[in-house]
C-alpha cells in the first residue's frame, strides 16, 4: 500500500469485513421475525442491492481512475449539494456506528459481564478505533490485512461447528411477497456499507483484470453472511426470537447439546475484532466526509464531532434492546435512501453524463 | 532502558493501555469475589400454592465457601412469591447472595401447576441471559421441593444425579430431548405439542431407572432421614399448548419411538414364539440401528403418509419355556418366519402409536410440517376440507412398511 493507496486485495479485505461485521449478530433473529424460512429471498434481494453499488463504483473508477468522488460531484451538482450529500453520509455511518455499537454492547452486556457500564465499554473500544482510524487508511488496512486470514479461519470454524446443531426442518411458504418486502425496507440500513468506496475512490488503486479479486472477497463476505442466517435459521426455527445473538447462538447450541466445552469462546473473540475494525471503518468515512463538507479543518475536529455525537447519542438515546431494534428498523432504514437511491442516481448521471476533466471545479 | 521508556512514552497507545490497566485493575481489585456474592443454584423446583395464590420455589443451592479447600455444601432454599420472579428474590434475600442461575441443569416442576399455561410460568426463566437453553425440563408427581431435597444427597454425593437420569432419557428412551429449548420449539412450533419426563418419587424400592438418597430436611433444622427414591419409569407428559394433554407411560413411548425415528436404542419383545428352536419363547432384540423414512403422496386430496423403517436388530435375551436353547443361536441365521414376526410386531407397535396420536391430537412427530413442506396448496386445501382442523391426524392415511434385518 504505497502512497496510501489501496490495492484490489486491500480493497477485497475491506470490503470483507464491512458487509459481514454488523449482520452475523441480530439481524438473522430479526429476518427470521419477518420472513421465516423464506429469509434467503429477503438476503438475496439485499446482496443484490449491495453488489449494485459496487458494480456501479467499479464503472465509475473504470471512467475516472484518477478522481475523487467529491470533486467529480462538485463538477456535475455543484458546491452545496456535494457539501449537503456528504452531511448526509456523515449522518449515514454515525447511524450505523451507534447501532453496531448498541448491538455489541447489550451483546457483551448479555453474555460476558452484565454489570458493567456503558462508559466501561466505551473506554475498551474508543481509544483503539480513533487510534485505528486517524492512522490513516494505510493503517486500518494492513491491520486487516494481517488479521483477515485469521478472521477467514474463524468465521469458516463457526459456521462449520453451526452445522453440527442445524438439524431443524421448520414450516416453509410461510412468509408473504408483503412480508418480505416489509423485511427488506426494514433490515436495508444494515447494508449499503459499499459507500466506503466512494469516499477512497482516489486511493483505490485496481489494476486491469484485478477488478475480480474485489468481488470475489465481496461475494464471499455475503455468502458468509447467508450461511450464518441459514445455520442459524436450522438450528433455532421457532425459538429464533429468544436467540438475538446469531453467531454466538449457534456456537452456544453446539456447547449446550454438544459438550464442546467454551467452544462458543471464539464467536466472541471473532466479534470483538470485527467490532473494532467496523468502528474504525465508520469513523474513518466520517473523517472522510467531514473533511468534504468542512474543507482544510484538522483531523481533530472531525474525530472529536464524531466522538462527542456518538457518546452523546449512545448515552441518551438508545441504549437498551428495545431501543436500538427500533432505531435499527424504523429509524436507519431512511438513512438507506443515501446508498440505495441518491448515490446510485448521482453515479449514473455521472457515468453517463459529460466527461469531467481532470482538475476541473 | 532509558531510551526505550521514552520512545513508549511517545507511543498514544501505550498510555491508553496503562489507562485502560489502571482503570480495570483497580476496579476489579475493589470489587468482591464472585464467591462471596453468588448463591449457584443446580436446580430449581416450583409448586403451585393455589389457596395462597403463590409460587413456592425450591433452589438445589451449591454454597462454595472457601476454606483450604472449597467445602461442597448444597442447600434446599424455599421462597414463596407471587410471581416466579418475586419468589426467587425472596430466596436470594434468605441466603444473603444473588441467586446464580447459570449451573442450574434441571427444572423440576410439580404435576399440579402444569394445567396452567407452562410457557407463562417458564417465562421468567426463559428470559433469563443466565440459564442455559438446553436446561431440563422434569415434571413429577411429589411437591418439587420434596423432590429437590432427595436429589440433594444425590446432588452432592452420589453416583447418578438427577440431570444424568434425564440425560440418559434424551439418548435412550424419549423421542425427544426435554430442554428449555425443545419445550419451546414445540411450543411455537405448528404442532404446538411438547414432552417432558415424569419422574416419580418413591418412598419403597420401585421398578424402573432409580436414584437414591437419604433426605435430611434442611430448613426447618429437623432430621427426618427419609430414604426416597427417584425413579424413572420413561414415562412422560405430553403437553399442547403448554399445557398437559396426556400422561403416557415408558411403553407407550417406545412406541412412538419407533415412529418418530430418534432415538439411538431400544427393544423390541417377541412373545410367545415358536419355531425349530424355541417353544413359546419371549425373544428380545436390541435395536441397534434404525432409519425411518415419510413418504406423502395425495390421493383424492387425502395425504398418504408412508412410514418406511429399515431396523437394524440384535437378539439379545431368550427365554424359552423349555428351558435354556443349547445351541448358540446368535451365530445362526435367523429364519424368515423370525424377520416376519419382528416385522409384524414392529408393525402393531408403531400401528399403536399412530393411534395414540390420533386419539389425543398430539402429533409429537411433526407429520404437519412434513405435509406442509411436501406441498402447502394441497394441504392446505385438505385442511379446508376438516371440520376441525386440529383433528387433521385422523384424517390422513398412514402406511406402514418394515424392512428387519439381524446382525
Amino acid at each position: 500500500m504505497r502512497n496510501n493507496s489501496v490495492s484490489a486485495w486491500q480493497v477485497g479485505i475491506l470490503l470483507f469485513v464491512l458487509l459481514l461485521t454488523n449482520k452475523i449478530l441480530m439481524l438473522p433473529s430479526l429476518l427470521y421475525e419477518d420472513a421465516k424460512l423464506e429469509v434467503w429471498i429477503v438476503l438475496l434481494v439485499l446482496f443484490a442491492f449491495e453488489m449494485g453499488l459496487i458494480v456501479l463504483f467499479w464503472r465509475l473508477k473504470v471512467k475516472y481512475p484518477n478522481q475523487t468522488f467529491m470533486s467529480l460531484m462538485q463538477a456535475f451538482f455543484g458546491k452545496w449539494v456535494t457539501k449537503i450529500f456528504f452531511v448526509l453520509v456523515m449522518l449515514f455511518c454515525l447511524g450505523k456506528a451507534l447501532l453496531l455499537y448498541n448491538v455489541t454492547y447489550i451483546f457483551f452486556k448479555s453474555v460476558i459481564y452484565k454489570d458493567a457500564n456503558n462508559l466501561l465499554y466505551l473506554i475498551a473500544f474508543f481509544p483503539v478505533v480513533v487510534h485505528l482510524a486517524v492512522s490513516g487508511l494505510r493503517v486500518v488496512g494492513r491491520t486487516m490485512q494481517m488479521f483477515f486470514p485469521a478472521l477467514v479461519v474463524t468465521i469458516l470454524f463457526c459456521i462449520g461447528v453451526g452445522l453440527l446443531g442445524a438439524g431443524e426442518t421448520p414450516l416453509a411458504f410461510q412468509s408473504t411477497g408483503l412480508a418480505l418486502t416489509r423485511s427488506v425496507f426494514r433490515h436495508i440500513s444494515a447494508f449499503g456499507d459499499s459507500i466506503f468506496l466512494f469516499l477512497i475512490m482516489d486511493k483505490v488503486k485496481i489494476e486491469k483484470g484485478k477488478w475480480k479479486v474485489v468481488f470475489l472477497f465481496s461475494t464471499f463476505s455475503l455468502v458468509l453472511v447467508g450461511a450464518i442466517c441459514m445455520v442459524f435459521v436450522f438450528s433455532y426455527s421457532y425459538t429464533s426470537f429468544m436467540h438475538p445473538f446469531a453467531l454466538f447462538e449457534i456456537m452456544s447450541y453446539v456447547k449446550e447439546y454438544g459438550g464442546l466445552g467454551r467452544i462458543d469462546i471464539v464467536a466472541i473473540v471473532l466479534i470483538i475484532a470485527l467490532t473494532y475494525f467496523q468502528l474504525a471503518l465508520y469513523l474513518r468515512m466520517f473523517v472522510l466526509s467531514f473533511d468534504n463538507v468542512f474543507v482544510g479543518l484538522r483531523v481533530f475536529y472531525s474525530v472529536a464531532t464524531f466522538v462527542f455525537l456518538f457518546v452523546m447519542l449512545v448515552t441518551f438515546v438508545i441504549l437498551n434492546v428495545s431501543k436500538t431494534i427500533l432505531f435499527g428498523e424504523k429509524v436507519l432504514p431512511y438513512f438507506a435512501v443515501l446508498p440505495f437511491a441518491l448515490l446510485p442516481v448521482v453515479v449514473l448521471v455521472l457515468l453517463f453524463g459529460r466527461r469531467v476533466k481532470e482538475g476541473e471545479p | 532502558m532509558t531510551s526505550f521508556l521514552k520512545s513508549l512514552a511517545k507511543v498514544p497507545m501505550f498510555w491508553v493501555f496503562m489507562a485502560i490497566c489502571l482503570i480495570y485493575g483497580t476496579t476489579s481489585l475493589g470489587m468482591p469475589a464472585e464467591i462471596d456474592r453468588y448463591a449457584i443454584v443446580t436446580a430449581v423446583g416450583i409448586d403451585m400454592l393455589p389457596e395462597e395464590e403463590q409460587y413456592e420455589i425450591s433452589l438445589l443451592t451449591f454454597i462454595p465457601i472457601a476454606e483450604q479447600g472449597f467445602a461442597e455444601t448444597y442447600k434446599v432454599v424455599s421462597s414463596k412469591g407471587r410471581s416466579i420472579s418475586e419468589a426467587i428474590d425472596f430466596a436470594g434475600l434468605h441466603l444473603g447472595r444473588e441467586i446464580g442461575l447459570s449451573h442450574v441443569k434441571t427444572v423440576v416442576l410439580n404435576q399440579e401447576i402444569l394445567n396452567e399455561n407452562l410457557s407463562k410460568i417458564l417465562d421468567y426463566l426463559s428470559r433469563s441471559e443466565h440459564l442455559v437453553s438446553s436446561t431440563k425440563l422434569v415434571t413429577t408427581d411429589a411437591s418439587a421441593k420434596e423432590f429437590l431435597q432427595a436429589a440433594q444427597s444425590l446432588d452432592s454425593g452420589s453416583a447418578i444425579k438427577i440431570s444424568e437420569l434425564i440425560n440418559f432419557n434424551d439418548e435412550y428412551i424419549y423421542a425427544t430431548d426435554s430442554s428449555f429449548e425443545s419445550f419451546f420449539k414445540g411450543y411455537f412450533g405448528p404442532t404446538r405439542v411438547s414432552v417432558m419426563p415424569f419422574l416419580t418419587l418413591k418412598s419403597s424400592k420401585s421398578e424402573g431407572l432409580t436414584a437414591v438418597g437419604d433426605q435430611g430436611e434442611q430448613n426447618s433444622g429437623e432430621q427426618s432421614a427419609q430414604s426416597k427414591e427417584i425413579v424413572n419409569n420413561g414415562d412422560a407428559i405430553i403437553f399442547k399448548d403448554g399445557k398437559q394433554k396426556v400422561m403416557i407411560d415408558g411403553i407407550d413411548m417406545k412406541k412412538l419411538n419407533l415412529v418418530h425415528g430418534n432415538f439411538n436404542i431400544g427393544t423390541i419383545v417377541l412373545e410367545n414364539y415358536s419355531d425349530d428352536h424355541f417353544d413359546n419363547a419371549t425373544l428380545t432384540f436390541e435395536i441397534v440401528e434404525k432409519v425411518m423414512r415419510y413418504r406423502v403422496d395425495y390421493q383424492n386430496g387425502i395425504p398418504v403418509v408412508g412410514l418406511s423403517s429399515r431396523l437394524v436388530v440384535t437378539l439379545s435375551e431368550a427365554e424359552n419355556q423349555q428351558g435354556m436353547v443349547a445351541k448358540n443361536i446368535e451365530f445362526d441365521s435367523v429364519d424368515q418366519k423370525m424377520l416376519e414376526a419382528i416385522k409384524q410386531k414392529v408393525k402393531n407397535l408403531m400401528g399403536e402409536a399412530i393411534v395414540l396420536m390420533r386419539d389425543n391430537q398430539v402429533d409429537i412427530c411433526d407429520f404437519y410440517t412434513l405435509l406442509h413442506n411436501h406441498n402447502k396448496r394441497e394441504f392446505s386445501h385438505f385442511l379446508s376440507l376438516l371440520d376441525d382442523q386440529n383433528d387433521y391426524l385422523n384424517r390422513i392415511v398412514f402406511k406402514v412398511s418394515v424392512d428387519v434385518f439381524v446382525k
